[in-house]
């Protein structure tokens, strides 16, 4: 065994290291962060909450009131419920709206809420963050079971209510926001395109 | 009797590569409504449906509850493994030396200290699996993926896809020289695997099949969705929307 004998410290690598981190402190401390590190800041946060409740052997009720309390903390639920509904959103009343996100909310809780019990004991690791322009940050993250492939689970990532909020969710590929607005066209159709009738669907579902 | 098999694989090839020229076009690549057959898509899925219902999904169920996690997992490496030389050959037609060499490396690190391909040493070592097919090889050539189509008893699929799926199974490198136990042994496994698969997905599934107003449609939406992510490594960032401006 041989072991390599210590490299002398280059002066100039030691002089330009230090001329930067001078530059660094010369920063403003506020504004240091771009909307690409909040919206990572934003989906370690969540992520520890989320994987908490999974963990927490909580009963199922209880369990899809506080996912979704999690979803209401943590997303633009308006805005993400305005982008399923689409067009019809422009024409509801402001009490349809609010009845609408109420259901909405409870409805994805529920829906996705029941898949908990199968990502025990998984963890979530950011892998990439990307800047998406008006579409806002998408932060990457791969979930990881003992005994499984790991699963690609995207966050969209959007500043425009004037904090970081998730807007989507895109799981190995899929939108939630495409496969929802998809979902509710159909339950919408079925009630003849009445907003209360889908609020009623909606609240049966939840 | 193997070398007979390569001419009548390449008719094939051809044969198939004239119907993919007429595949439908959809007028946006990105398209998930676009479903030219959808009548009769929808007749084959809920035959799917009712075969799911009564016997694949709980033989799937059953299987993932009695046989347990290791095993599974090592049935379905095994499988995989098998399946790395023709991936090594479709890595080398789309023009990616690396994936290719990956890939080979895999296979050899694993049929020998991974007993045949039942453990995994080369992913443990770095060597990740990247799973590839003809359909991937067809997509790096720019055929399109035309029409979505449900297959009797083998779910949703595009033309493209099921063309490649039929030109991978006659053109697998391992069908040609394995003698016809192997084969068989091979084939067993890979239904096993398949049972694995359905069974770890199985509530994916029951949200998108059974929980759902429409589950033709949630299946295809996320069937598009998920393979067009994996043909090009994740999530297409110029087709996040801006969810505020609708």
């Amino acid at each position: 065994m041989t072991s390599e004998p210590p490299r002398p410290v280059c002066r100039r690598s030691l002089l330009s290291g230090g001329l930067a981190f001078g530059l660094l402190l010369l920063l403003p401390v506020t504004g240091r962060a771009s909307p690409a590190e909040r919206a990572q800041a934003h989906v370690a946060q969540l992520s520890r909450e989320l994987l908490a409740l999974i963990n927490s052997g909580l009963p199922e009720a209880s369990l899809y009131g506080e996912f979704e309390r999690l979803l209401a903390r943590h997303a633009d639920m308006p805005a993400v419920a305005a982008a399923t509904l689409g067009p019809p959103w422009r024409n509801a009343t402001a009490q349809q709206r609010e009845r609408f996100v109420a259901a909405y909310q409870a409805y994805l809780a529920r829906r996705y809420g029941r898949q908990f019990r199968d990502f025990q004991q998984s963890r979530l690791a950011i892998t990439r963050v990307r800047d998406a322009g008006n579409a806002g940050v998408l932060v990457e993250t791969r979930l990881s079971q003992p005994g499984r492939s790991d699963i690609a689970v995207d966050w969209q990532v959007s500043e425009r209510s004037g904090q970081p909020r998730v807007v989507n969710l895109i799981v190995e590929g899929i939108s939630m926001l495409a496969n929802e607005r998809a979902e509710i066209g159909t339950m919408l159709e079925a009630q003849r395109g009445s907003i209360d009738g889908l609020i009623q669907a909606l609240r049966a579902r939840a | 009797m193997s070398q007979l098999r390569l001419p009548r694989a390449i008719a094939l090839v051809v044969a198939l590569a004239m119907a993919l020229s007429a595949c439908a076009r959809s007028p946006d690549p990105a398209s998930l409504t676009f479903d030219p057959y959808e009548p009769q898509n929808r007749q084959v899925h809920a035959f799917n449906l009712e075969v799911d219902r009564r016997a694949w999904g709980p033989t799937a169920r059953a299987y993932g509850r009695t046989v347990p996690e290791p095993v599974r997992t090592g049935l379905s490496n095994l499988r995989a493994n098998w399946r790395l030389p023709h991936q090594t050959v479709q890595y080398g037609l789309q023009g990616r030396p690396a994936l290719a060499g990956r890939s080979a490396l895999r296979f050899i690190v694993n049929t020998t200290f991974g007993v045949g391909g039942v453990f995994d040493p080369a992913t443990a070592g770095g060597v990740e699996l990247r799973y590839t097919n003809i359909d991937e090889t067809l997509h790096v050539w720019g055929v399109r993926e035309g029409a979505y189509v449900v297959a009797p008893f083998g779910g949703p699929g595009t033309e493209r896809d099921w063309t490649g799926w039929v030109l991978d199974l006659a053109l697998d490198p391992v069908n040609l020289v394995l003698p016809t136990a192997g084969l068989q042994a091979l084939f067993g496994v890979g239904t096993l695997d398949l049972a694995n698969e359905r069974y770890i997905l199985d509530p994916a599934l029951e949200t998108i099949l059974y929980e759902s107003a429409d589950g033709y449609t949630a299946l295809r939406i996320s069937y598009l969705q998920a393979m067009r992510a994996r043909l090009q490594d994740g999530t297409d960032l110029d087709l996040l929307e801006d969810i505020y401006d609708f």
